[in-house]
């Protein structure tokens, strides 16, 4: 019993999800082993992040994806609308749940 | 003594709009981030004082990001302004409040905030208590629609007051100079650092928030549409479509018009019996003909520039970047950079400009290198005199003509080759990866028709200027030039002996293979400095041309049918084909200098638009003679 709980509540990319979800921000992904450009480009996504409201608790949306390739995607938070690529959105590790 | 006051603010928050409202200046509102990249200023007075307000480039926090972001913090690091003014948007409180939170700790002069889009908040029912927010914040708050010109006195106001009590401090204590310093220390510190700077704004935003407004549904729902992933293409396809339609069956009428009234001031002219012969050949074919050839196609690209305003007003921009990122992402661009490339069909300068919020040093050379391949509205005049010229317009399904069409071809074909241009850039010269996407999408406004209006008047009105200016100015230089020196009396041709045609007699021989004879040789050369001369010098030399031959005066053709006539249509097509290509418009390249700091990347623009423009015309040229 415990042990599914567990289970279902591990984080997940925000990446993975699809347009309807709703999840909750869990943490952030580390730096996996980028360097020079792309490791200050990670680290200034992430600030940017911050500054948008994206921090620990925080209650997300995903609406829409790309025609076609399903790719970027866009999240809402709070009263703010961004888009940003699959593949970027998967440093923030979330929890899925029921829309509040 | 003048003062400098700052507006300073996140990105899309109404700065530029609020500067238009009190300096009644022009500056570009749009509904996306990072219009304003460069920072703008203007004087206006206010309760007796003299001052200078300064537009900056919007930002998320004192960490720049990108070039643009860079200009704002350069700015407030050189002390060069005496007072404030911060702009939050009030639909996107906790956002805002960090950012004022975080200006207000590192540069601590006089501030009032802007709590903007009040208007919006209001139909939301965002309740928030201003007082409660200017105590925690300790400037004061004023809620301000500036579009509408709401609050912006009680704003000035507020301004006045607080440099006031500032005036009495100063007397009695000295006042810390700000420090502005940035530390950009250990990644995981800074991160934390913003996490607790955002809780604090989160928790003054919670306790000055009397009801939090709801979500904005209606663009969720708009979305739904315009992001969908059959309808959204479709309905773009349909508007730039529709668009291009208009441009040639919506604007002939007054197109005609402008043109009856000039055929007719040159009519007038002519009989002036006081005039000399040459007086009124240099009026009439001369600046009549010149001026008026370029000014008929107003209405067309006004007609473009309906469209872009309105698309830009509604917040379909950072929707576009969304929905061709992945498309992007194959050139190896990031959607970003879509921004600069769609302002450059307008004009390619502020496009240039516009590369400033592309944060990797490669792809802003990469997309700059793209930019003049994109249809800027100059070429509008010159493609539409080569299509109405040869091209005829039959009806296809549904109201839907040829020359609509093939308009729309000629944009999709240069845009096409930008994007390759781009990809093979990126893949050998400058390899790299491409940073994070992130762009916030904007709530859609439904843009009023006065700010269409204005947008419209303004560009309408930058157009004359450019046409009574630089073209007009060309034009009798391009007239000089084709009328002397007179030829002997008697002549069969007269215009052959004219400076112009020993010039564009001399580089016939390079232009003979792309089926240029020497008068169109001769109009390219001023349409370096700006394309559209290309009509006006035309018209001009057939003009002179035909006024010393045998045909009277009112047998003087318009230029489309005179071209019709004397060019066969491989000549037509192969223009519109270096149209697409060439190198023009010098300003263009001295910006592109400018901007990448490198006369190498700008001779090597030159040079590949010049491979592109005469190989491509070359080819066309040759192959539409055998064929057609
Ligand atoms: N309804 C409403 N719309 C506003 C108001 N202020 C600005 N806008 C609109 O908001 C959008 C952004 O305005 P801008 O003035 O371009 O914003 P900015 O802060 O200069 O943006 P950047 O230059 O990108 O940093 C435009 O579409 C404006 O028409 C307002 O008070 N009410
Ligand atoms: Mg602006």
């Amino acid at each position: 019993m415990n042990l599914n709980k567990e289970v279902v509540n591990l984080p997940v990319p925000l990446g993975t999800l699809s347009p309807g979800q709703h999840a909750e921000i869990n943490s952030f992904n580390g730096a996996n082993g980028k360097q020079g450009d792309e490791l200050q480009w990670r680290n200034r996504f992430l600030y940017r992040l911050h500054e948008m409201g994206f921090i620990p608790g925080e209650r997300v949306e995903i609406l829409n994806e790309a025609p076609l390739s399903g790719d970027p995607i866009t999240v809402r938070i709070r009263n703010g609308v961004y888009a940003m690529r699959r593949e970027d959105a998967n440093s923030v590790l979330v929890f899925v749940r029921d829309e509040a | 003594m003048s003062i400098r006051i700052a507006l300073v603010g996140t990105p899309n928050s109404g700065k530029s709009a609020l500067f238009n409202k009190i300096t009644r200046s022009n500056q570009r509102v749009a509904n996306y981030s990072g219009v304003t990249v460069e920072s703008a200023e203007a004087d206006f007075t206010f309760s007796d004082r003299r001052a200078t307000l300064v537009d900056l480039p919007g930002a998320y926090s004192l960490r720049p990001y990108t070039d643009d972001e860079g200009v704002l913090l350069d700015l407030l690091k050189s002390h060069a302004f005496e007072a404030i003014v911060m702009v939050v948007d009030a639909t996107q409180l906790e956002r805002g409040v960090r950012f004022v939170m975080e200006v207000l700790k590192s540069f601590p002069l006089p501030t009032v905030i802007a709590l903007n889009m009040i208007d919006l908040a209001r139909a939301r029912e965002f309740e928030i208590n201003v007082q409660k927010l200017s105590e925690l914040l300790g400037a004061p708050v004023v809620g301000t629609a500036a579009v509408k010109g709401e609050g912006v006195t009680e704003l000035l106001l507020q301004l006045n007051e607080v440099l006031q009590n500032e005036q009495k401090c100063k007397d009695t204590k000295r006042v810390d100079t700000p420090k502005g310093e940035v530390a950009d220390s250990n990644p995981d510190d800074v991160a934390a650092e913003i996490l607790a700077f955002y809780k604090k704004a989160d928790e003054i935003v919670k306790s000055s928030l009397k009801k939090p407004g709801k979500m904005d549904e209606r663009s969720a729902r708009i979305d739904r549409w315009v992001l969908h992933p059959f309808w959204g293409p479709l309905i773009l396809l349909s508007v730039l479509g529709l668009t291009f339609q208009l441009m040639f069956n919506l604007a002939e009428i007054p197109m005609q018009a402008i043109q009856s009234a000039f055929s007719w001031a040159s009519t007038q002219v002519l009989t002036l019996s006081f005039l000399s012969e040459g007086v009124k050949s240099f009026l009439v074919d001369g600046i009549l003909a010149g001026v008026g050839g370029t000014l008929v196609f107003l209405p067309q690209i006004l007609i473009l520039f309906l469209l872009i305003l309105f698309l830009e007003d509604f917040g379909f921009m950072a929707r576009a970047v969304f929905l061709l990122d992945h498309w992007m992402g194959k050139v190896g661009l990031h959607g970003r950079a879509f921004l600069p490339l769609l302002s450059s069909f307008a004009c390619a300068i502020p496009g240039i400009m516009a590369t400033k919020t592309i944060e990797s040093k490669k792809d802003r050379i990469a997309t700059i290198m793209m930019i003049p391949l994109m249809t800027c509205s100059a070429r509008i005049p010159v493609y539409t005199l080569l299509i109405s010229s040869f091209i005829p317009n039959r009806n296809l399904i549904l109201g839907v003509k040829v020359q609509g069409l093939v308009m729309l071809g000629l944009y999709v074909v240069g845009t096409g080759f930008g994007f390759l241009s781009g990809a093979l850039l990126k893949r050998f010269f400058l390899k790299g990866a491409t940073p994070p996407l992130l762009i916030e999408l904007p709530s859609y406004k439904w843009p009023s028709l006065e700010s269409l209006a204005r947008g419209l008047v303004y560009r309408g009105k930058l157009f004359i200027h450019r046409v009574g200016t630089v073209i007009l100015a060309l034009t009798i230089l391009i007239w000089f030039c084709v009328s002397f020196p007179k030829a002997p009396q008697g002549s069969q041709n007269p215009i052959e002996s004219s400076f112009a045609a020993q010039m564009g007699h001399k580089i016939e021989p390079l232009l003979r293979p792309l089926g240029f004879d020497w008068r169109i040789g001769m109009a390219m050369v001023p349409a370096f400095a700006a394309r559209e001369v290309m009509v006006s010098a035309l018209t001009t030399a057939y003009a002179v041309q035909s006024a010393g031959s045998e045909e009277k005066e009112s047998e003087r053709l318009r230029l489309s049918e005179v071209i019709q006539k004397q060019w066969s249509v491989a000549t037509g097509l192969s223009l519109m084909v270096w149209f697409i290509f060439a190198p023009q418009c010098l300003s263009t390249i001295a910006t592109a200098r400018r901007e990448l700091q490198s006369w190498r990347w700008a001779a090597a623009m030159v040079f590949y638009l010049f491979v592109l423009a005469y190989s491509f015309s070359f080819l066309t040229y040759q192959i539409a003679v055998k064929w057609i």
